[in-house]
């Protein structure tokens, strides 16, 4: 590891330039959320502000990998960045968890024939892989082998395409049994906590295909791995939640 | 170069296979346990074992995947703060609200 200077720090530290892409992103979700409250015009407005979103949060993403490409080498420290927005999400997903435990003593509903822990449990199993490929992709990226690195992280995105979808048919499967988002309390707790999971898996597999995007095109070696372990950061953690998820939801009804 | 990133390749990886096999054995005792009879052993004692055997598995996934026992105890500390405050909101909310009426 180089020592680094107080001269070469002011060296090396490199603030990116101004964007106007985060306030497009904002503007994104304002969109979006505003689309979501509205009883009338939910399926017109939702749309075009996750469309806003989703080109926000690549025009964003496609300029910061530009210039973390051919731009000044940043000293860090994103990995720290990383670990600050995952202790933000524990408390997010401990707010949820809470109120979904709240609902459930005070608003119990009979769910047991309902919720299908055998397919669950398989689909941990998935997410456990996944887990599994994302570490194995971010040594091999540190290793500097590429093809393995494209391997893995390929499976990542594969698995973690397949526990949404299992999650999907599942949701399906109760709404057909009667519990749906907006039936019963217990509903939108279960819906809400394991729809927000679920979102995290999706804006993880979106990531990991960037990754990816980045590995096919050469980016990463011995020396620059960060953008792959922080992606490994990121699922690890959503990993985590659905471990604790499953325990709470699934296995303590 | 990113300095935080050298720091977890300055150990020998660990076997990250074999951590995986510890989770998905962890994982099938634990769905064996969660389907014991309340009759046979009482939730208050099922509950526990299952939140501790959950709670492993997140800390073999913090520690080893995401190599929080061989990095700066910076990104240590991010959790060591959020956590216990996400425990204490949640014990607040479901004990406080249980004494309220229905």
């Amino acid at each position: 590891m180089t020592e680094m200077t107080h001269e070469s720090i002011h060296e090396e530290i490199h603030m990116p330039g101004p964007s106007f892409w985060p306030l497009a992103l904002a503007f994104g979700m304002l969109v979006f959320a505003a689309g979501m409250i509205s009883r009338d015009l939910r399926l017109i407005i939702a749309p075009v502000g996750a469309a806003i979103l989703a080109v926000g949060i690549a025009g964003w993403l496609t300029g910061n990998i530009r210039e973390r490409i051919h731009g000044p080498t940043m000293a860090g420290d994103s990995k720290l960045a990383i670990w600050m927005f995952l202790g933000s999400e524990v408390l997010f997903f401990t707010g949820l968890i809470a109120t979904f435990l709240l609902i459930r003593a005070r608003a119990p509903a009979d769910v047991a024939h309902a919720l299908n822990i055998p397919l669950t449990a398989l689909n941990t199993f998935v997410l456990l892989t996944s887990s599994l490929t994302a570490v194995m992709a971010h040594d091999s990226a540190v290793k500097g082998n590429r093809s393995r690195l494209i391997l893995f992280l390929v499976l990542t995105a594969v698995l973690g395409a397949v526990f949404v979808s299992v999650q999907g048919f599942e949701y399906t499967r109760l709404y057909a049994e009667g519990l749906q988002w907006t039936s019963i309390p217990y509903g939108t707790a279960f819906f809400t906590l394991t729809g927000f999971h679920g979102t995290h898996v999706i804006v993880g597999i979106i990531w990991c295909l960037a990754v990816l995007g980045g590995a096919v095109r050469g980016v990463f070696d011995q020396g620059r791995y960060g953008g792959v372990e922080n992606f490994g950061l990121y699922w690890h953690f959503v990993d985590i939640v659905w471990i604790l998820l499953f325990t709470l939801i699934y296995l303590m009804q | 170069m990113e300095s935080s990133h050298t720091m977890a390749t300055t150990h020998k990886p660990p076997n990250y296979v074999a951590i995986f096999v510890w989770l998905i054995g962890i994982t099938a005792v634990e769905v064996a346990v969660g389907y014991i009879p309340h009759s046979i052993v009482p939730r208050e004692v099922v509950y526990p074992v299952l939140l501790a055997m959950a709670g492993t598995k997140g800390v073999l996934v913090a520690l080893y995947y995401m190599h929080l026992r061989y990095d700066s105890k910076w990104f240590l500390m991010m959790m060591l703060v959020s956590l216990p405050l996400g425990v204490l909101f949640v014990l607040a909310m479901v004990l406080g609200f249980a004494r309220l009426a229905p």
